[in-house]
């Protein structure tokens, strides 16, 4: 975005972007009602409205009946949720440098960037779309907050400032990360990760430390775990460092949980008011000193590159063979495409994948049974794999919408191209889950024959779950920006289809389980050569692979007619 | 080489192409016009086996597209107008690429010669996301020309390339037109398409309004002043059948 150079006094907002900002929300609306459009989408879209309500229904019933959480433990949820959020924002951009101070869209770039707008103008459009998202999540956090505010005007506009201010502090944080040198960065990122890791690894500690954590008890462990966390989050609170990061928070937090609107809430809403409107002082003050000092070391690059002289350059050029990538089918040529994408976002794919392998092992924590922690672990990162690895690995079609022409164009057969789509995403998903399982079983031991069966099983597993959320796509195909209701319907009606059939495939194995026992009883007798168990393992294991196959076979087909010039979503 | 017969397509209720035949034969270059809309694009993509036609016969090299659909890919190269290419891989990652997918043997030297003629040899371990659009194209049309196809299709093939870019590019269509490959460009730049093209076809609203060489395209619409480009051409074909189908409703 230019516009460096606007040296006369200008408005924040200029006339025509209050009226795109209108248009734009007006074309949100439409596009809510196209959804209808077609009687395809018209059948699906009630089905999901009609899923929505059953789960909004449950979900506003839940909210209103349950009972108000104690008032500290409510305040100290509220202020320990914004200051997280806001000290993720200096995590995550301490672990990955934003690539600009300020985010813009394509078309913002094109289109506004063009546009005879001051980058005041620009920021203060920024402010306002910020406004609009801050004020709906905040009408939904307050209504989930229901049973336990007092005065929910209060909470709603406590909750949009601090939604505000949270936005402001994500963006300050990126111009400043984005805008320093280098060496600062290198220096603020070992500051950062130095700090967020001591704090991790205290609490910790602290948790796995307290007398009876890993006492026998009717809550499950993790439930406990993360009350101790909470407790021990509260407590740092209450240090002088804690008061000082949640400061910028607090009249929020008192706004919200008010009960009365004494005087102190007044003063506490213009303290707020004034906070956010620095907040906003400083982004438009960073911002400016930031794209003038950018501006100033280009120049001094270019003036120190002018003074070499070519000549001496030496040149790129070189006549290097291509990298030799084998082909089998076409298979490994797709395959190794998205092995690439998988390399440059390794980082990513690690810290995506740290919670979902925290969150499987957690059985390790209570002492029992090795086989009943086992197959706790086993569950859990069935169910992971079920409903969140699909979107950790998004390294198949659901990220290659704007390649399906490419793909099309490919002179491969729909099953190869859909197979290497598929391989990395499965491979490293089964990977992780084998690393899990193999950690799981050294800690406590359990039969390598099991630990085998269960890894083989694994394998055609993923392959189901990722040919289906690809099928899912390619049959309806999406952005990942897309917003509206479209998106709401549509993953309302994944979580339950998914859902549905993670319990169909629960009831299967325990059917199967008691099937096999009863074979193995009939066929081989009780002592028999072969034991029930691994009746179960090869029925589960002949089960996946067709059920997987069957899969695949639909995604091939469906790959195989779709129509990049019609299908693609703008 | 290329042979369409009687090709239709459809879109729900439209129908974007209707019954347009022509063939190419190797050495000849066939420039497609016509309006936006007019089935030129819809014409190239059933044509790579990228969608299905409705109703018609389509081979290329002898196999029949509905029916070879690999042996067709493996024989022509499609360069679309606007190439989405993979942002992740770098440049030569993407010629590797396309080497491997079309089983291209010792791509290596011809795929440094593309990079020299294309003038990316400087970027090629920058990946595809930081390139401009007209490096892009250069890039689209070195993995085209990396298969050493029988058959290219090109669909609005100058798209922000440099002068020096859209000079070279028609010369290697020249080039390969000359060592026997048959070619189709849709164009809106009609004077590329007279300069280059040895036939031309022009589509109107999914019909094929006049199929030849440029002789018997002046011969078809002749006009009273002395020069006739392919633009007086291709307006007076289109304004007559605008014409012809205003009439029509008339009665």
């Amino acid at each position: 975005m230019s516009s460096l150079t606007s040296s006369k006094p200008v408005s924040l907002l200029h006339p025509a972007l209050l009226e795109l900002l209108r248009y734009q929300g007006r074309a949100r609306l439409l596009r809510l009602v196209s959804g209808f459009g077609t009687p395809q989408r018209f059948v699906l879209s009630c089905v999901g409205l009609f899923l929505a309500a059953i789960w909004l229904g449950n979900v506003a019933v839940s909210v209103l009946m349950r009972e108000a959480t104690e008032p500290v433990r409510f305040l100290n949820l509220v202020s320990l949720g914004f200051t997280t959020y806001a000290l993720w924002h200096v995590v995550r951009n301490a672990v990955w440098r934003p690539e600009a101070g300020i985010h813009w869209t394509k078309t913002e770039q094109e289109f506004l960037g063009g546009a005879p707008f001051s980058r005041r103008e620009l920021i203060g459009y920024r402010f306002t779309s910020m406004l609009t998202a801050a004020s709906m999540k905040a009408v939904l956090i307050s209504l989930l907050m229901l049973p336990d505010i007092h005065i929910w005007p209060a909470a709603l506009v406590g909750t949009i400032l601090a939604m505000l201010m949270l936005d402001l502090i994500r963006m300050t944080v990126e111009l400043v990360f984005h805008g320093v040198s280098n060496r600062t960065y290198a220096w603020i990122r070992g500051c950062v990760l130095t700090l967020a890791g001591g704090c991790l690894a205290g609490s910790l500690i602290s948790m796995l430390c307290t007398p009876g954590i890993f006492a026998p008890r009717s809550t499950p462990i993790a439930v406990t775990l993360l009350a101790q966390l909470f407790h021990s989050a509260v407590d740092l609170r209450n240090t002088l460092p804690g008061l000082i990061v949640e400061a910028p928070f607090r009249p929020f937090v008192s706004i919200v949980t008010t009960h009365s609107l004494a005087s102190y809430v007044w003063v506490w809403l213009a303290v707020g008011t004034g906070m956010v409107t620095m907040m906003a002082w400083l982004v438009l003050r960073l911002d400016q000193i930031f794209r003038t000092r950018l501006l100033q070391v280009e120049r001094q690059v270019w003036s120190e590159t002018r003074a070499l002289d070519p000549e001496l350059i030496e040149p790129e050029i070189n006549d290097r063979p291509l990298v030799a990538i084998p082909r089998w089918g076409g298979i490994y040529t797709v395959a190794w495409r998205q092995w690439i994408t998988a390399k440059n976002y390794w980082a990513s794919l690690l810290v995506a994948l740290a919670p979902l392998a925290i969150l499987s092992v957690l059985p390790l924590a209570e002492n029992g049974d090795p086989v009943k922690c086992f197959i706790n672990v086993v569950g859990g990162l069935v169910f992971f794999a079920f409903i969140m690895m699909p979107s950790v690995f998004k390294l198949d079609f659901r990220r290659d919408l704007d390649h399906m022409l490419l793909l099309k164009m490919l002179p491969l057969r729909s099953s190869s191209v859909v197979i290497g789509q598929l391989a990395v995403p499965v491979v490293l998903a089964t990977v992780f889950q084998i690393a899990v399982l193999s950690g799981v079983a050294l800690v406590r031991p359990i039969s390598p024959l099991v630990l085998a069966c269960t890894c083989g099983i694994l394998l055609p597993f993923n392959v189901l779950v990722f040919a289906l959320d690809n099928l899912i796509f390619v049959l309806y195909p999406y952005r990942a920006q897309q917003e509206g209701l479209e998106v709401f319907i549509r993953a309302i009606l994944i979580l339950t289809g998914k859902g549905l059939l993670f319990a169909a495939a629960l009831v299967f194995v325990l059917l199967w389980s008691s099937a096999a026992q009863w074979i193995g009883a009939e066929i081989t007798g009780a002592n028999g050569p072969i034991p029930w168990q691994g009746i179960f393992a090869a029925g589960l294991f002949a089960f996946y692979v067709t059920t997987a196959s069957v899969t695949t076979w639909l995604l091939a087909n469906a790959f195989g007619r779709f129509d990049p010039g019609q299908d693609v979503p703008a | 080489m290329i042979d369409v017969n009687d090709l239709h397509k459809s879109y729900d209720q439209t129908l974007a192409v209707r019954g347009i035949s022509f063939q190419v034969a190797p050495g000849q270059i066939l420039g497609l016009v016509g309006p936006n809309g007019a089935g030129k694009t819809t014409t190239l993509r059933t044509l790579a086996a990228i969608i299905p036609a409705t109703q018609g016969r389509l081979t290329v090299d002898g196999y029949r597209v509905d029916e070879a659909a690999i042996e067709v890919k493996r024989r022509l190269a499609y360069i679309p107008d606007d190439p989405q290419l993979f942002d992740d891989l770098t440049v030569e990652q993407h010629l590797a690429f396309t080497a491997s997918a079309y089983g291209v043997p010792q791509a290596s030297d011809q795929a440094n010669r593309l990079l020299q003629q294309f003038q990316l040899d400087d970027k090629r371990t920058s990946p595809v996301r930081a390139l401009s659009r007209g490096m892009r194209q250069k890039l689209a049309i070195s993995c085209a020309y990396l298969q050493r196809p029988q058959a290219l299709l090109f669909d609005e093939p100058l798209t922000g390339l440099d002068p020096q870019g859209i000079r070279m590019l028609k010369q290697t269509i020249v080039d390969h037109s000359r060592s026997g490959a048959a070619i189709i460009i849709s164009s809106h730049l009609l004077a590329m398409v007279e300069d280059i093209c040895t036939h031309v076809l022009i589509l109107q609203q999914g019909k094929q309004r006049f199929c030849g060489t440029m002789p018997e395209l002046k011969m078809a619409f002749p006009k009273s002043s002395e020069v006739t480009t392919l633009e007086d051409i291709f307006f007076q074909a289109t304004d007559l059948a605008v014409a012809a189908e205003q009439e029509l409703l008339k009665v």
